[in-house]
Parts: C-alpha cells; sequence; structure tokens
C-alpha cells in the first residue's frame, strides 16, 4: 500500500507541474534544448546510483512498462528506446476502414511519459545488445547501459512467408493494413471503389498473430461498407485454420444481416480443411492460391501475412525458431540474464498475442524488477485478458481469459469464457458501447 | 489460446422463436465456450501461487483506468469504491449466470474470495472518483429500443 500511496503522490505532483512545464517548454524550445543534457526530458533529477531500466520499443508493451515502472518506483532512471514520434495505437484501427475511426484520434505521442512520468525517450533505432557488458547500441551510435533490459518490439509481419508477396506490394496495391497507418487508409479507398459485384479477399493468417479476432471484426466491417455502397459485392474470408475465435458469435451476425450460410451470402468462410489457406500471390491476376491449389480472384486482396518475433528480437538472438522463450515467473529471457521479453514476439502460449496481454505482461515485469530491486522474492504473475471486438456499430462480443503461475518452469494456465451470441437488440448495443469505451479507455491507461 | 473442442456446424437455427432479452439456447453453435482449467483449478493456483493486490488491482485499468480513476463512460471508475461495496458487488457478478452481465459476469469467475477481497483493498484505498455517466443505459439501450418499436 504505501508504494501506491507513493507514487500517487508523484503522479499528483507531476500533473500539478505539467501544465506549467509545458508553457515553459513552448516558450524556451530552443533555449531548453540547448541545456537538455541526456536526462533533459526528465523532470526529475535521478541519483547516481539509480538502476537504469531500458525498454526497446514505445508500443503498448513498452509504454505500458515504462509507465507502470514509474507508478511502482520514483527513484529508476527509465529510458524508453523508439525510432517513431507517434504511435498509431491499434485497437480501434479496423473502424477507421468504415469511418467509424480516425488515425488521427489513435495517434499518440511519448510526451505524457516524458513529462509526467520522468521517462527519457530516445527517439532511435535500437540495433544491438551487448549482453556481455550490458549495453544497448542505437542506429545514431548511441551507446546506453541498462540494469534490467525489457524487450518489447512487436512482430514481424513474415509478407515474404506468402509466394510472391512482399512489403512493397503491400505498402502498394495489396494493403495488409496489419499495422494501422496508411496501408488502413489505402484498404478502405479500395473498398469504397471497388467494381460493383466485386469481391473482398482476406486471408487470416495461422496461429499464432496479433488480435485474433481482428480478421473477422474487419470482414464485418467491410460487409457494412459494402451493403451501403456496393450491395452485390462479397467478402471471402481465406483461413489457414480451421477454427477462429468468437465463432460463437460471427457466424451469429452474418447469417442475421448478409445471408451467411445461404446462396445468396455476401460472406463465405473457408477453412484451412477446405482449401482456405493461402500460400501464394499472383499479383499481375489479382488472384491468390491457396494449399490445394484453387485459385481465387479478388478485386481487393488484403493478405495479413503470418507473423514472427520482432526483427530487433531475431537479430539479437532472442528468438528459438520464430519466437522468444520466457520465463513465464517474470518474463525474463530463457537465454539471457537481466533481459525480459513481453508483447508478441514471445512463445507465450496459450497467451495470445493482444495489447491487453502485451500490457498486462509489462506490469508482472516492472513488479519483478522492483521486487528485486527492493531484495524480495519475486512475486507470482497474474495475467488477464479482456478481449472485445465488435461486428458494427451496435453489435460487440467480448472475452475473459486468465493466465495462472502453475510454477518455475512451466506455462501459464488459461481459463477463458466466450459469450456466445445474444439475439438481445440491447445486449448487443452495450457490448459494442463496451469495446468502444474500452479502446479509449485503454489507450488512456497506457498513453496518459 | 488453445484449440476449441466446439464444432462449427452452423444447424439449422431459429431465432424467431426466442423473445427479446434471452440469450440463445446452449445447444446452439452460439452457445458460450469455456476451456482451458477447470474454476476449481483456477482457485487452487490462485492459492498456491497466491498474486499480489497490486498485480490483481492493475489489471482492472484497461478498462476501468489507472488505479481505477482515469475513466468515466459506461465502464465506471472504481478507485475509492467503499471496501465492502467492491465486495458485494464482485460476489453478485461471481455467482450470476454468465449472461445476466456483459462484462463482469466472466471476469469475476476465475477469482478467489480472497482476491476479489485484495483488489477490494486496494480501490477503496484509492483517491475516490464520481461515476458521473450512471444513467448511460438511457443513452445507450433506449434508442435501440424505440428502434425496435417503429
Amino acid at each position: 500500500m504505501s508504494n501506491t500511496k507513493f507514487t500517487q503522490q508523484v503522479l499528483n505532483s507531476s500533473q500539478k507541474k505539467s501544465g506549467l512545464s509545458r508553457r515553459h517548454f513552448l516558450k524556451n524550445t530552443t533555449a531548453g534544448l540547448a541545456g537538455l543534457g541526456f536526462w533533459g526530458a526528465s523532470s526529475r533529477a535521478f541519483s547516481k546510483n539509480a538502476a537504469h531500466i531500458v525498454i526497446i520499443g514505445g508500443g503498448i508493451g513498452g509504454a505500458a512498462a515504462a509507465k507502470y515502472m514509474r507508478l511502482l518506483n520514483a527513484d529508476v532512471k527509465i529510458t524508453v528506446i523508439e525510432p517513431n514520434t507517434q504511435y498509431i495505437f491499434c485497437p480501434g484501427s479496423n473502424e477507421v476502414l468504415p469511418g467509424w475511426e480516425t488515425l488521427e484520434e489513435l495517434t499518440v505521442t511519448y510526451t505524457t511519459l516524458k513529462t509526467r512520468y520522468s521517462v527519457n525517450v530516445v527517439q532511435d533505432k535500437a540495433t544491438d545488445i551487448d549482453y556481455t557488458n550490458k549495453r544497448v547500441k542505437t542506429a545514431k551510435g548511441e551507446v546506453i547501459s541498462y540494469d534490467k533490459l525489457i524487450v518489447s518490439p512487436g512482430p514481424t509481419l513474415d509478407y515474404e512467408a506468402i509466394d510472391g508477396f512482399n512489403k512493397s506490394l503491400a505498402e502498394g496495391e495489396f494493403p495488409s493494413a496489419w499495422h494501422a497507418g496508411a496501408q488502413t487508409l489505402k484498404l478502405r479507398e479500395q473498398v469504397l471503389s471497388m467494381k460493383q459485384g466485386g469481391t473482398v479477399l482476406i486471408s487470416s493468417p495461422k496461429d499464432p498473430y496479433r488480435c485474433p479476432p481482428a480478421p473477422y471484426e474487419r470482414a464485418s466491417f467491410i460487409l457494412t461498407m459494402l451493403k451501403e455502397h456496393n450491395p452485390t459485392g462479397k467478402v471471402v474470408i481465406l483461413d489457414s485454420k480451421d477454427s477462429f475465435i468468437f465463432e460463437n458469435v460471427y457466424p451469429y451476425y452474418w447469417k442475421e444481416h448478409f445471408g451467411y450460410g445461404t446462396n445468396n451470402s455476401m460472406i463465405e468462410w473457408v477453412s484451412k480443411s477446405d482449401g482456405g489457406d493461402v500460400i501464394k500471390l499472383d499479383a499481375t491476376n489479382h488472384s491468390v492460391i491457396t494449399a490445394n491449389g484453387t485459385v481465387h480472384k479478388g478485386d481487393v486482396i488484403n493478405i495479413i501475412p503470418p507473423e514472427k518475433a520482432g526483427q530487433f528480437a531475431l537479430q539479437n538472438d532472442l528468438a528459438e525458431g520464430d519466437w522468444c522463450p520466457v520465463n513465464f515467473r517474470d518474463f525474463t529471457s530463457t537465454k539471457f540474464t537481466d533481459v525480459h521479453v513481453i508483447g508478441d514476439s514471445i512463445d507465450g502460449d496459450p497467451m495470445p498475442k493482444t495489447g491487453y496481454i502485451a500490457s498486462n505482461q509489462a506490469k508482472v515485469v516492472v513488479q519483478a524488477i522492483n521486487d528485486e530491486l527492493h531484495g524480495r522474492e519475486i512475486a507470482n504473475p497474474f495475467i488477464i485478458n479482456d478481449c472485445v471486438a465488435m461486428a458494427s456499430k451496435d453489435f460487440g462480443m467480448v472475452l475473459t481469459e486468465t493466465f495462472r503461475f502453475a510454477g518455475d518452469g512451466k506455462r501459464l494456465e488459461e481459463r477463458y469464457n466466450i459469450p456466445g451470441a445474444t439475439n438481445d437488440p440491447a445486449r448487443q448495443v452495450i457490448l459494442q458501447k463496451v469495446a468502444e469505451n474500452w479502446q479509449r479507455s485503454f489507450r488512456k491507461d497506457i498513453f496518459s | 489460446m488453445k484449440r476449441y473442442i466446439f464444432p462449427f456446424a452452423l444447424a439449422v437455427f431459429i431465432i424467431s422463436g426466442l423473445h427479446s432479452g434471452l440469450t440463445l439456447a446452449d445447444s446452439s453453435p452460439y452457445a458460450s465456450m469455456t476451456g482451458g482449467i477447470s474454476l476449481d483449478e483456477s482457485h487452487a493456483l490462485a492459492e498456491k501461487y497466491p498474486a499480489t493486490a497490486w498485480n490483481l488491482a492493475n489489471t482492472c485499468s484497461g478498462c476501468h483506468g489507472t488505479y481505477g480513476a482515469e475513466f468515466n463512460e459506461i465502464i465506471p471508475p472504481i478507485a475509492g469504491i467503499n471496501r465492502e461495496k467492491f465486495i458485494s458487488i464482485m460476489q453478485k457478478y461471481k455467482k450470476e449466470d454468465n449472461n445476466n452481465f456483459v462484462v463482469m459476469g466472466i471476469v469475476t469467475k476465475p477469482l478467489t474470495d480472497k482476491e476479489i477481497e485484495l483488489m477490494a483493498d486496494y480501490f477503496a484505498a484509492q483517491k475516490p472518483v464520481q461515476w458521473t455517466k450512471e444513467n448511460w443505459r438511457d443513452d445507450v439501450v433506449n434508442p435501440v429500443a424505440e428502434k425496435g418499436k417503429e
């Protein structure tokens, strides 16, 4: 409790200061910057012997680790290394497709981390870890020493795993739109300008991948767009799996509104067993080829590529195969000491790859680091995933998973509960509101 | 998440006979899916490897805000909530049928009574935040009900 009270005080006092310092900053930007040292972005002076927690990546996992580390401990130095000055929040980005949300609204900066939580944000790309000397090198040639390192680089989208597909095609004619951004807008434009009666192909990847319900949410949103602009248009989901999350919800919605399961259905779902596994893109003929040799022509082709651990983690030998193995008590790498890996890059099964999970892994890690700094035994981890999704503006869904520690050397144990579709319009819209509210509350929890 | 033991058969399914307000019959392909370890096993692991109040309570922040205090829409703030009130609400959700409440019914079930008490202590110790959207149902549900009457 005393920790909480103390950090609450830190929070309150930095809150009071933030308005002042912002004005001060605007007024004195040039002079101020010149006078700032390495810790210049922070309003606090740290002890020379203060432990230095370095975080690679300013996504949800990295930002949550920085903020919650500060909430637990006012004395440590915290550095986040992140090349981008802005981050586009992924939760909610499917809603950019039908125009219910904007990228601007989803875009956050690191200002609050710097000013309110005294986090040093280095706008640079981390390249190498020197495990022996506990240092991180950056692209601009900076060398940053750490006492504890938290690696949260997000996933690598493995475009090349699909024959004939690559990153530049995704940035051009065949947007994956799996990181919110320009590709999301491109996909929106393609759907809106598709010829009447055309087909949108969505390739849903094999497990594990970021945000399991998102391909099905995306398909549902595109259906709503087509119903308005292109009622003879169609969506085909080609799946590299035989089952999917919320398969006890989405098909109900599709059936109710888009004739799913009938000859006139606007949507078709092709399982892996039925030949849905996309292995090749034929860009010239605007088609994809599945494992059983079937050619599917699409007017809009949205391939969500399979994933593996982030490039930084792969290059620094943190992975075994595609993912990084960790100890589940504190998410330390099983390969190197004083290094924690969180988020989409880890081999975290049965935990899915969601922002909510990444943020809760971050909390477990900073608690463990804080315990160690105080010479305490490292606490047992507990992780929840409350996953929300929508089918439309008036139909939402939610599931809960809890992950229990089951002993050192073991994976976490999962309990899940996924309520099925409801035919109660009031409940449908309440769940949609919960999903919508969660996106905002979660963004605020991590970035403000 | 582990693979579900769940047939994806879209059997003939008639919903017209169901009254609004009921959830779909459990035999439907839209039944709730539960799995992984049992609730008893989850509770047993909680006893064997107890988590801290800080860890337990901060799993709530994604929805209810940091310290349960930074959000105020249809998801209520829980910072500063009276300890006994928190426990009574959580226990009510925990005992209810899954579908009687939209989220908390499924969130509470794997938690032990002891864990709920630890969370209650944590949130009771936070600076209280007034919930100003207590009438959210009027805004969210009434338009749907009106639409239904048309």
